[in-house]
């Protein structure tokens, strides 16, 4: 907790403008082990008190502007020991390497703990985003933080939640996990509703793209998303109110509490109530909404966090409610999710590195609505799911290791529904769904400098998942990446390359469909959808201690991906059609590029995506090109600025109608602009931070049909007490 | 400012408390898996009833003031469509996809020949359901006619007319006339003389039985034709044939009128 009050402390801090003699500190922060950049990571001088946090890729910069000549420099990332070197035998430019800890009785820092699982993964291209980012662009819309991402499209709506597509793939092919919580499984479809998590409550949110994942990626063939939330620790209260356009009404709360010295536990809670405005129905996705100024809309949130460690092991429990009203005349809908999860990770009897996670959700979905004969429909959802894994990793052979995984998972869906007349109730839906799976996975690392050259390292993954399911079948999949850094002087080069094998197993309810259309036809069984994806990449990085601009980078990766066996639901006017026959291969090219710190101000990112789908029926709806620019102001004398502009150039969007017809619609191109305006000042132990935003301010926005690109004005007052 | 305090070594037992936690956590777990129904925990089923949502829609279309069914008639429901038999009887199948969970309504459009569309949103039961409709006749209906020529030369052509919506805006006549084997074709607009029982109308028209054109002589046929239309678009057009020897008796006597537009309010109107 220090160290993000030292932080948010430090953006307080009136800056000047630098003076060219003004010392300037940079370098990398690295995982000892794995040589995976650490983004996020604290790095100050302990004396003068200057510092900042890495970047993505695990880069920093800041200036002292007084430098005291026995200072030290100092690195603190959690689940990493404390690096603490004189500041007089540091050279910029060095790589600072973190070692992991082994729990030697310092006091915990409170700081994201990177899920193991994911920083243990192959190496795919990644991009995350710290919480004091999230905090200065004020959004409590987690569809607005995805625009500071590229190549990821959010889509979505209020009721069916936001959902993420990565690097043209369906929302169902995104993992996406909180605190190691795989939330899609709370799903029908398996897409994850990211409007579930409070944006206040992250820490970072990672973005791993690429198909290629052995340990998370389990039929993920766009990618991975992590969030970690903020971990509790010292004593801290804070208080979020904002209001805006759509009767905005929005009220977030976050108390921890230390109980011991071990003990810490906090609690967040969300209310927000609105009017959307907009009808929304699945099919009509593509077509032009109705308005309806009768929705009303009301979430919230609870989270309450238990944390505590011991010599050589961290417990961490969660227990996390959200509710969702959602009521237009006739029809109302309230959605009630528990989910509970607790996690180990440590030594068990002397053996080192375990982590065991368990995690059971339970939602509950009730419905109730009035048909045009006066008929009452009431439908009951419960699903329940239980996910429990356990990892171990294995060094050997001085700098190689390995990373076990043994996962098992179980869902199970009842839905209940009635029509209820005057004279009687008539059941007209019963369904009773379970299954079950469970898979090993392992991923071998090696990895070693190019003849003891440090400037040169080589890295080799090699993955492989084994999977079973109780409703039938077994796969295997595999995955080898390589990555080579080469660093000189400023620069620093990693291309990378990976390739591999990922199977989707059905879910629950195309299962279902399947066994149905087995009875009747000669359907057979589902097959599991399998991607062969490949990608090839080369990220670039250049420190400029210059006075106009501090670092910049750029990657460029070109990727395919061939899915086959691809299942295609398809919704007509008198049946639904189902068939699994597909083949498709998309091709894509991503470009990225930053500017950091131009004029010690302003930080500068930009992306653009092409992506070719060869059968856009199993992909509907997906701009063939995207482009984000996003320009960040860094604090002056407590104000800051955001500017978030996107373009979208001309798209063609591709669906299958009711009548089976293939249609295309173009998309104009577009830009719009998020723009957040925010002062923060002190008073004792009180911190307050007024904001004012505008988000897609031009109200351009191509997707009409979608509320997640309309313009929203709103005003936020934070407060916080330590 | 950051302050890292040293903690005091406490060697290298876990923490009691943490090794108690952990104990009772895995009884309550291992309790929680031998209460509940293992068989779901490392089986698969799948019960799904109905799965496929789709509805069969089916009735009848009647005609409201005739009470005999529709034949023909288009019922379309969302985008899907059937045509009536015989009897008036449709039946259409619809698959209620998640939108209709969310009350989406659905567009309702039974139309038919000379019958006024009836089109309604209504937000469908989930079960199979019956739909009668009963559609109201727009089009005019014509009666009998009858042509009376009289000995100067004029023939005078009187019809009956019923219409439901009582909105006829134009009545004509149309004369087959011949010369040789030449036809030649005259419309006459008729005129109202007169209200019946039950909305019945009559009309009126008097004709030339002889007319000069382009130097020759015209003289008219067994054939004409009465043209209605109404105010909604309806139009229906019958034709008679009443040779010219056999002269029938008008409806009501004739009388000229030079009203030749409908009747206006108070017009005291003979009874047929």
């Amino acid at each position: 907790m220090l160290t993000t009050i030292l932080l948010i402390g430090l953006c307080l801090l009136p800056a000047k403008a630098i003076p060219a003699q003004t010392p300037a500190y940079h370098g990398w922060v690295q995982d000892a082990s794995t040589h995976q950049p650490l983004p996020g990571a604290n790095v100050y001088l302990s004396r003068s008190g200057s510092g900042t946090t890495t970047d993505s890729t695990g880069y920093f910069r800041f200036t002292s502007p007084a430098a005291l000549p026995n200072d030290t420099l100092v690195v603190q990332y959690v689940g990493y020991r404390t690096l603490r070197i004189p500041l007089a035998t540091f050279r910029n430019g060095q790589i600072l390497y973190l070692t992991p800890r082994t729990f030697t009785g310092e006091t915990v820092e409170v700081e994201a703990t990177p899920t193991d699982m994911v920083r243990r993964d192959i190496g795919v291209a990644r991009q995350s985003i710290h919480f004091r980012q999230i905090e200065n662009y004020g959004t409590s819309e987690i569809a607005d933080v995805f625009k500071l991402f590229q190549a990821v499209q959010l889509t979505g709506n209020d009721l069916d939640g936001r959902r993420i597509e990565i690097r043209g793939s369906n929302a169902d092919e995104v993992n996406v996990y909180v605190d190691g919580i795989l939330i899609n499984q709370l799903g029908l479809d398996f897409a994850a509703d990211l409007s579930i998590i409070p944006v206040e409550t992250i820490e970072r949110l990672e973005v791993l793209k690429g198909a290629n994942l052995t340990l998370t990626g389990s039929g993920a063939f766009g990618g991975v998303v992590n969030i970690t939330t903020q971990r509790p620790g010292n004593f801290q209260a804070s208080l979020n109110v904002k209001t805006g356009s759509f009767n905005n009404r929005y009220g977030f709360g976050r108390i921890q509490i230390p109980l011991g010295k071990k003990w810490f536990v906090d609690y967040s809670g969300m209310y927000q109530e609105y009017r959307p405005t907009i009808e929304y129905y699945p099919e009509d996705r593509f077509a032009a909404l109705d308005t309806n100024r009768h929705i009303f809309t009301r979430k919230s949130n609870h989270q309450l966090n238990l944390y505590t460690f011991g010599q050589h092991s961290e417990w961490r429990a969660k227990l996390w409610n959200y509710n969702l009203f959602y009521r237009k005349p006739g029809w109302r809908s309230t959605r009630n999710t528990l989910l509970a999860a607790a996690s180990f990770k440590g030594n068990i009897l002397g053996s080192r590195d375990w982590e065991f996670f368990v995690s059971a959700n339970w939602n509950r979905d009730n419905l109730e609505r009035v048909t045009t004969r006066n008929n009452r429909v009431l439908s009951d959802l419960t699903g329940q799911q239980l996910n429990a894994r356990l990892l171990k990793a294995i060094a050997f052979g001085g700098t190689n290791s390995v990373q076990l995984l043994a996962e098992y998972f179980h869902e199970e869906l009842t839905i209940h529904e009635e029509l209820q007349t005057p004279e009687q109730q008539i059941p007209t839906q019963d369904f009773l769904l379970y299954d079950n799976r469970a898979a090993l996975g392992a991923v071998f690392r090696f990895e070693n400098w190019v003849n003891g050259d440090s400037t040169r390292r080589w890295l080799t993954y090699l993955g492989g998942r084994y999977e079973v399911q109780a409703s039938g079948g077994q796969y295997v999949t595999n995955q080898v990446g390589i990555r080579y850094t080469v660093t000189r002087r400023t620069w620093q080069w990693t291309p990378y390359f990976n390739f591999g094998k990922n199977v989707k197993l059905p879910y629950l309810i195309d299962n279902a469909f399947a066994q149905y259309l087995s009875t009747q036809t000669a359907f057979g069984t589902l097959e599991p959808e399998i991607n062969n994806g490949s990608e090839i990449g080369l990220e670039v990085a250049k420190t400029m201690p210059q006075w106009w601009a501090s670092r910049w980078s750029a990657s460029i990766a070109y990727f395919k991906n061939i899915t086959t066996n691809k299942l295609l639901r398809q919704v007509g006017s008198a049946t639904e059609v189902y068939y699994q026959n597909g083949r498709n291969v998309t091709r894509g090219l991503e470009i990225t590029a930053a500017l950091k710190e131009i004029l010690g101000r302003v930080d500068v990112q930009a992306g653009w995506i092409h992506l070719n789908i060869s059968d856009r029926r199993f992909y509907p709806y997906k701009p063939a090109q995207r482009a984000t620019l996003e320009f960040r102001v860094r604090p002056w004398h407590g104000l800051y600025l955001t500017l978030v502009g996107f373009y979208e150039g001309t798209s063609t969007a591709w669906f299958v109608d009711r009548a089976g017809q293939f249609q295309t619609v173009s998309i104009a191109p577009f830009r719009d602009m998020d723009v957040v305006l925010g002062w923060r000042t002190r008073v004792g132990r009180l911190r307050l931070n007024f904001q004012a935003a505008g988000y897609n301010v031009f109200d351009a926005s191509g997707y009409r049909q979608y509320l997640l690109k309309k313009q929203f004005f709103q005003l936020g007052v934070r407060l916080w007490y330590e | 400012m950051v302050r890292i305090r040293p903690e005091k070594q406490t060697g290298h037992t876990p923490s009691r408390l943490l090794t108690g936690v952990g104990a009772v956590g895995l009884i309550v777990l291992l309790l929680l898996l031998v209460h509940c129904d293992t068989d779901r925990l490392w089986g698969s089923r799948f019960e799904a009833f109905p799965l496929t949502r789709s509805i069969v829609i089916q009735g009848t279309v009647m005609d409201r003031f005739q009470e005999k069914p529709v034949r023909g008639a288009t019922v379309r429901v969302g985008d899907q469509e059937a045509l009536t038999n015989f009897y008036g009887e449709y039946r259409l199948e619809f698959y209620l996809s998640t939108s209709f969970d969310r009350n989406k309504p659905v567009d309702i459009e039974v139309s038919a020949e000379n019958y006024i569309s009836f089109r309604d949103r209504v937000i469908l039961d989930p079960i199979d359901q019956e739909m009668n409709f009963q559609l109201d006749y727009g089009a005019p209906i014509i009666g009998d006619a009858v042509r009376h020529v009289f000995d100067n030369g004029i023939a005078v052509v009187q019809v009956r007319l019923l219409d439901y919506q009582n909105d006829v805006t134009e009545v004509v006549l149309e004369l087959e006339y011949k010369s040789d084997d030449t036809p030649l074709t005259i419309s006459y607009p008729m005129y109202w003389i007169a209200s019946g029982d039950n909305g019945i109308q009559l009309f009126q028209r008097e004709a030339p039985i002889y007319v000069s054109r382009n130097f020759k002589q015209y003289s008219i046929t067994a054939t004409f034709w009465i043209i209605a239309r109404d105010a909604m678009g309806f139009v229906t057009r019958k034709e008679f044939v009443q040779p010219l020897d056999q002269n029938r008796a008008l409806f009501l006597p004739y009388t000229p009128n030079d009203n030749t537009q409908n009747p206006t309010n108070g017009f005291d109107s003979p009874k047929m």
